[in-house]
Formats: C-alpha cells, structure tokens, sequence
C-alpha cells in the first residue's frame, strides 16, 4: 500500500535497517519469541555473503580427494563405514553405521544425516531435504546379490509440500552387465555391473550395483529422489573390527 | 460499433450450446487480471487458480490503485478481498478507499467443444463502486489460445448494453455498506465482453478484450479518458510466484500490475533440514539371550530414575521435555511436551525411536503422552514389536497399529515427575512491529520497538506471563482518527492506545489449565487479559480425542483498560461469553461458531471457515452478527474479516512449532467485538488429537 506515497520509501527502508540492527539484539531463552529475529538475521547473512563474497562457504566438501576422506575416515572410526557422493550437493561424506534392525542398517554423517539401506539398496534418508522416506524394494535386493537379472515393481515413498505421504510406484527391469574389478581405499573388488532402469510415465531412474561373488555391493549409485537426484556408494569397511 | 456485441453474444451462446463427451478438465490460470482473479484485463474468464494458491496483486492505473489478496478456496471456488483507491469521485476532489469483495465460480469444465464457463460476483458487499455480476465462458482454442466471451450486468453492463433480461437495476442503498447487494444482482442492463489470451511461452502471455465498462465515474470525475473499448495486455513471469503486468487502457492509459501466487502446498525450501532421527535398537532374541528379558530390574530402585534421567537427556536433544515417567516391566508411559515438530507424530515417532534404546527389552507397550499447557492431551499407544518391525515401512502401516486415547482415562499410576522441569522460567527480548493499514489518511503506519516477554511455570498449567512494549520508531501515533461510533468505544480507540501506552504491558497474566474430567479441559485466566481488557476469564472444552466436533464455553468479566496500558482502568466493565462449536469437515475445512454476547453487550454469533493445509497453512474468513443495527455499528455494517496462518518451518525448511498468524480486517469497529484472550482450549490442544494428527502422521518415521 506504500504505492501510493513515493515518501514512506525512505522510511520503510530505514524501518528495515533497524530491524535488522535490533535483530541482533534479540536475546532470551524462549525460542518461540526469538525464532524470527534468527531468521531475519540469517536471511540477512545469506543476503550479505551472496552479495559480498563469491567463495563457497568452507563446509562445502566437494574439493576433498575421496581416498584421503576414506583414509582418516578408516582410522577414525571402528565401525562399518561407507562413503557417499551426491552430485546435486556437490558432497562427499563418510558414514559410520548408526544402527541395525534386521536386514535394514543405517548410516550417519557425522552432523547426523543418516541414509538407510535394506541389503545393500537404499531404503530411506534423513535430514538432507527432499527425504526418500522408505521404499519397497519387491525382490530387488535379493536378485541384486545373486547377480540375476529380473523384472519387478518397487515403490519408493516422499513428502509432498503439504507432508502427506507420497507413493512413486516403478517398474523395473535389471539386467546383468560387464564384469568390472577396481581398487577403493586400499581393498581390491572382482565384481559384476547391475543395471536396474526403473520408468513410470514421464520418469526414468537408472540404479546400478557392483556386486561381488559373495554377493556384497562394493558400489552403488542409487536414486534417492526427484530434487537430489543420484548418490554414489562406495563400501569402506562391512563389519566392525 | 453497435453490431459486434451482438456477434459476440451470439458467439458466446454458440460455445456454451455446443457440448461434446469427451474428459473434462479444469480450467487453470497463473495469469490475473486486473482484479486479481484469473481474468483478461478488466474482463474475467472462466479460469480457475489451482487449488489452495493465494495471490495478492497490485495494480496502478491513472491515480487510481487495487490491491487484491485472492484465494482458490476450493477446485471451482475463488474469492477476493481488495482494497481501492478512485480518484477524486467525491465532491471536493478528494479519493474513495473502499473495500470490496468478489467471488467466482467455475460452474462447468472445458470438455470437448464445450468451453468452460463461470458465474462471478465483483464487489457484491460493500459500498459497491465495481459492483458487477457476470457469466462467462472460455474455450482453447489452441494449446496456447485461449478464447473468453460473457455477458456482464452492473459495471460490466455499463457499456454497449443489449437489452435488461431481468429487469432493472434498483438503485444501491448501500447504508453503511458491508451488506450483499442481493436485490441488484444480474439486473439491469447486459453487455457482452469478449477477448483472447495467448501464450507466447512459459514466461510471456499476451492479451486482448473487448470492453462493457464504460468506466462512467472515473470519466465523470476526470481521471480517466475512455477513448476505445479495446485493452490490451501482457503478463511475464518473473519466476514460479511473481510476474509483472502491463496494460495499454481504453486507447488512453497505461497501467501497471505485480503480482505474487504462493502456493501452500510448494514450500520455498525443502523441508526437512533437521538432524536425523535415532535409529530403533532391536531387542536380542528371547531365545538366544533370555537374560535380557528379565525383569528382575524392577525390583531396583535405580533402573527408573537410571532410565528417566538417561531419557531426559536423549529427548532433550530433539526438543522434547519428557514431563513425567511410569515404567513397569512390560509398560513404559512418557509424558512429553514437544518443543521442536510442529506436527506431533514426529515428535512422538522420535520419542518411541528413542525408547527402544532406553528400556529394558521386556517392556512392550509403549505409551506416549502429548501434554500442552501442561494437560496431558493424548496418549498414543504402540506396541515395541511394531516400531522394531515397521521402521522402514510407510507411514501407513504403523498408523494402523497405533491407539490414541484419552490420557485422563489411561493408568495414571505410577507416574514419577521428572525434577527440575518445573518451576520454569523463560524470557525474551525482541523486535516487534504493527502496522496500521485501511486509514484513509494515511493507507499505511507502523511502529517498531522492543517487546519483553516472559513466562513462568510454578507446575503443570500454572503459569504467569507477561508482554511488555516499547516503541523506539514509528508513525501510528501521527493518526488524528477520533473515533465515530456511537456505541461505546470497546475497540475503535485503538489509535488512543497506540499514541498512549508507551512503553505498555500489553499482557499480565496467571492462567490454569487443567484436567477435570475425560474429554474436558478447563482454563482460568485472570490478570490483564490483553492490551484492552483485563479481569477474569473462564473457560471449558469438551473434545474427545477421535472426535471430529468440539464443544465449548467461555465466560469473561472485563474490565476497560485505561489508554496508558499499565495498571488502571476506565469506567466500563461488562460481561462476555459465548458457546462454541468446532467441526473438522475433513479435506482440509474446519468450521466454528461462536453465540454469545460480545463486548459492547450486544448478542449474536460469529462464523468461521478455514482451509487448513497439512503442512500447518491455514487460510480463513469469519463474519460476526449481532443485535447491533447495521446504523449503530457503522461502516461496514458488521464485524468481519480474514485470517491466515503461516508456519515458520514451511518457510526455513528447520523444523519450528512456531507459526505467524495475521488477521485482516477491514474495519475496528465496536460492534462484534470479541475477548482477545491468550491460549484459548480448542487451539491449544487441537494438535495433539487424532483428526490432527492423522493428516500430518507422514513425519511419523522423519
């Protein structure tokens, strides 16, 4: 409604200064009442390092050698451990397992974004945004550590805008490619190329699996979802040592 | 010029006669008008926004200025709310501000050579200077085509008129305004309208009509030159929400639009930037190890508050106050009041998560508590051999397994409060600001400053709270409104406020909430209720946790507080109250009516309907009625208004149980005045029951 007074512009853009400068004045241990004034001093930031600073903030992992981060990754933690690499985020991270139950394990970065697998094919993930919630992987997992090709349905759950619970249902077929050997983090893998394309309408992802003869998966790259698109897996360690 | 309306009209009966089996389709349109709804220029189509998009948009043309918030109430249904300036119309040269309502309907869809056609209302409440109704079809003719013809009566029948089908156009008695015009409706003369919208790409949409208002006030006043009947337009999209309009006006003016769609259902980030959740631990096997299912640990006094201690701490990390435990050996409950998820069954999927890592592995049945304002609200009950076997699952399948009850009807044995949770004290200091729009004088005031606030809880549902304010910049005290109203002044001194109460205590409060009965919550408040009013307030709900209707009752004695908003008071003091109902209409509608007697003494009901989004957005109007005749109440008429409420988390992506909440109302006037009391029952706990939680229980495993 300032349209129609040229004047108020001044004003509200010092309006807007001081409330800015009053944002970081907001204090108190009641975070219903403190909560915008963090916002607008975060969305100022954003706005501050966008326009002053073309450097990527240093938490970005992208420029990491994946055989370094393996290495302090394999020295720092005990446990099983895989390294993933989404694309879309540009991130390379290692996870250390979080938790077991059943056939599902789950693993975690170390700020706690998890990513859940059921045999080796992922099933879930967590805190990235755009979170795959679960998936039916119909008899996905086990064709895949047999090395077989097959044609199946699997079903793959997000949250829409709203948070209502969305299944994406797919058609798949899984073919068995070439036989491919390679080296990561030291460990040597004889392994088979699984090619699982999955369409429904428009859609078509393109998993693939490089599976050894005892039937583990010593890379992957799998879909998560429609907005983060592919991450790669690489096995570092299966069991505990 | 006289021949082309009538090829028009004939045009338009053609289209809406020819029909065709084929699939209909709803017809969709990002693209406004200068009304804000979908539309041409000043002409409307048959479109439709998708459905639950709000718009706002504002429009400048020859001095004269719209500014319209819209909403797609339903797939067919959209309404308008707008407030205008026409330039110098009145004697003396000075501007109208009025306020004005529409609503549109899509009556059929576009199926086969049937266009889709729609019925609409402009301005049909109000002092009524766009009062117009209309009929109106649109077919595509191409994929990116799109051809509009309609017959138009009141201001759309002002030009190239072929005749008055149903009589003539009474005169408008507008009073005080805010009353529906329902005698002028599609009376009076008829003009029909025409016009093509055509798609260049995905940004770029180009327009063209044929006029029927003959803009009859603007050119009587001066202000507008009427030399063609022809408007031409574009609309761009600047990106998915914002797009600008140009127009070239009846050969003469130019006018200008921006315009915002925000759809509630396409949050701006992705939500779900939180760490994640802990993972379930498996139970050992029974057989392989039954000595971990012993239950021996009952018998020792430390494993209860052992466990208590350790859960404190994990719950604490996901914003969850675990209020109180009861654990036996095959039975936990936890009381919690969730501070982080806005929707509760995350909060409680992360709690039954973090309990299958904290309790021996003989417990099974696993109760989980919500308590607000400490009244425990509601129990979900799950069994442990269901969360161990559905982690991985859809949402679905462990909502078939989960029972909510009441928890006053529950095993309320056994429970230990945890130390230290009460007292309790929080504090905050912050930036506030109020605006002051709909002024003629001045459209748009504000004040920013400080506020305090602060919040102390002796024990459950006992707590005194206070708001305190102080202005350090701002205008709304350079208002030199004196209030009209002829009733005595329960709200329209605000501006008496605003210049006075500086620094005001806005609020000082001791309220208890309670439990007295299943299905029954109960609150007393008393202290200085709001900025207004302080004194008593009661209140009692009856809401079983599965039930769909709510019912309550409230009784305030107020007293009138002085201008300067600390301590003292004014002569005026009254009785107010009302009985309440709340109904979940499911797919997203809740209603509410509210009978009583309001704060001026008058009696009578307010009515509420909001669209309410899963993901917390929810957008209302309400309308009071009352005793007071429309000439007491003054103008406008009566009390009515629009509400909406935003969740912060849909705007970070972090979760937050915060929520900013807006209500926008034309007018403060005296009549329909309601209470504005802190922490009302049904909102307070609505959340945390069934209905509620079933449409947000996709975040269960989040």
């Amino acid at each position: 409604m300032s349209l129609n007074s040229p004047r108020i512009f001044p004003r509200a853009s010092c309006l807007l200064v001081l409330l800015l400068a009053m944002g970081l004045t907001a204090c108190g241990n009641d975070t219903s009442r403190t909560e915008g004034t963090r916002i607008a001093v975060d969305v100022a930031k954003g706005l501050k390092s966008r326009l002053f600073s073309g450097k990527k903030s240093p938490s970005s992992q992208s420029s990491a050698d994946p055989e370094a981060l393996a290495t302090i990754a394999l020295n720092s933690f005990p446990g099983p451990l895989i390294m993933a690499s989404i694309d879309s985020l540009g991130t390379v991270s290692a996870l250390g397992e979080f938790g077991r139950n059943g056939d599902t394990q789950t693993f975690s970065t170390a700020v706690q974004q998890t990513m859940t697998f059921r045999n080796g094919l992922l099933v879930g993930t967590r805190g990235l945004g755009h979170d795959l919630m679960s998936a039916n992987l119909g008899p996905a997992d086990s064709l895949i550590r047999k090395r077989q090709a097959g044609t199946y349905k699997r079903v793959y759950r997000y949250l829409d805008g709203e948070a209502i619970e969305r299944p994406l249902p797919l058609s798949c077929n899984l073919t068995v490619g070439e036989v491919s050997d390679f080296t990561f983090a030291g460990t040597r893998y004889s392994t088979v190329q699984l090619d699982e394309a999955c369409k429904v309408t428009q859609l078509t992802v393109n998993n693939s699996y490089w599976v050894t003869r005892d039937g583990t998966i010593a890379r992957s790259r799998q879909w998560i979802g429609q907005v983060i698109g592919y991450v790669t897996i690489n096995l570092l360690r299966s069991e505990r040592i | 010029m006289s021949r082309r309306p009538k090829k028009a009209l004939a045009a338009a009966a053609a289209l809406i006669v020819i029909g065709a089996a084929s699939h209909a389709e709803p017809m969709l349109s990002d693209s406004r008008g200068t009304f804000g709804l979908p539309g041409l220029v000043d002409m409307p189509t048959a479109e439709s926004a998708p459905e639950g998009t709000l718009g706002a948009s504002v429009f400048r043309f020859a001095g004269a200025l719209r500014v319209s918030m819209t909403f797609q109430v339903t797939d067919r249904l959209s309404g308008a709310f707008r407030y205008s300036r026409v330039p110098d119309v009145f004697t003396g040269g000075s501007a109208l501000y009025d306020r004005s309502f529409d609503i549109h309907y899509r009556l059929l869809d576009e199926k086969g050579l049937r266009p889709a056609i729609a019925i609409g209302l402009r301005d049909f409440i109000g002092t009524g200077i766009y009062s117009s109704e209309y009929i109106v079809a649109t077919k595509t003719l191409r994929p990116r085509l799109r051809a509009t013809a309609g017959l138009g009566w009141g201001r759309l029948g002002s030009k190239g008129s072929i005749g008055s089908p149903f009589g003539d156009r009474p005169p408008l008695d507008f009073g005080e305004g805010g009353k529906a015009n329902t005698d002028q409706w599609f009376r009076g003369p008829v003009s029909p309208f025409v016009g093509l919208a055509y798609q260049v790409n995905d940004k770029l949409t180009l327009k063209a009509e044929y006029s029927s208002d003959a803009y009859a006030l603007e050119t009587a006043a001066g202000t507008f030159a009427r030399d063609s009947s022809v408007n031409l337009g574009f609309d761009y999209a600047i990106n998915k929400s914002a797009s600008v309009s140009g127009y070239y006006l009846h050969g003469s003016e130019i006018g200008l639009q921006f315009n915002l769609l925000i759809d509630p259902r396409r949050p701006p980030v992705p939500s779900g930037l939180e760490t994640a959740p802990l993972p379930v631990r498996p139970r050992p096997s029974p057989v392989t190890e039954p000595e971990a299912w012993a239950t021996d640990w009952t018998s020792d006094p430390e494993v209860h508050p052992g466990i208590q201690s350790a859960l404190v701490k994990a719950l604490a990390k996901d914003g969850q106050v675990l209020e109180s435990m009861a654990l036996s050996a095959t039975r936990v409950e936890v009381r919690i009041r969730n501070q982080r998820y806005l929707a509760y069954p995350q909060a409680i999927g992360r709690t039954a998560r973090t309990l299958t890592r904290a309790v021996p592995p003989s417990v099974e049945t696993f109760v989980i508590t919500s308590v607000v304002e400490g009244m425990p609200s509601s129990s979900v009950t799950l069994k442990r051999r269901d969360i161990e076997r559905l982690e991985s699952e859809g949402s679905l399948e462990i909502l078939r397994q989960a029972e909510f009850s009441d928890p006053v009807r529950g095993q309320n044995s056994g429970l230990v409060p945890t130390e230290e949770v009460y007292p309790r004290f929080v504090w905050a200091l912050s930036p506030y600001g109020e605006a002051s729009v709909f002024d003629p004088d001045d459209p748009f005031r504000a004040d920013v400053g400080l506020q305090l606030t602060g919040r102390y809880e002796f024990a459950p549902g006992l707590i005194l709270s206070g708001m305190m304010r102080k202005k350090l910049l701002g205008n709304l005290d350079d208002s030199t409104r004196v209030s009209d109203s002829t009733l005595h002044h329960v709200r329209s001194d605000l501006v008496e406020y605003q210049k006075q109460g500086d620094p005001g205590l806005h609020r000082l409060t001791l309220a208890w909430y309670g439990r007295p009965a299943p299905d029954i919550y109960s609150r007393v408040t008393v202290g200085l209720l709001e900025r207004m009013y302080g004194g008593i307030s009661g209140e009692v709900l009856w809401k079983p946790v599965d039930s769909r209707l709510a019912l309550g009752a409230e009784l305030n004695y107020v007293k009138q507080r002085d201008f300067d908003t600390m301590f003292s008071f004014r002569d005026y003091d009254t009785v107010t109250g009302h009985a309440s109902a709340y109904y979940d209409f499911g797919k997203g509608f809740m209603g509410q009516v509210d009978v009583g007697r309001y704060l001026v003494g008058d009696w009578g009901a307010t009515f509420t309907l909001d669209r309410e989004f899963a993901n917390g957005w929810k957008v209302g109007a309400f309308a009071t009625f009352t005793d007071v005749s429309s000439a007491e109440f003054g103008e406008g008429s009566f009390d009515k208004g629009i509400r909406l409420t935003i969740p912060v988390a849909w705007t970070t992506g972090k979760p937050s149980i915060n929520k900013v909440s807006t209500v926008i109302k034309p007018l403060n006037r005296d009549g329909g005045a309601r209470l504005d009391v802190d922490g009302r029952l049904y909102e307070t706990i609505r959340e945390t029951h069934q209905g509620d939680m079933q449409i947000q229980w996709g975040r269960f495993w989040r």
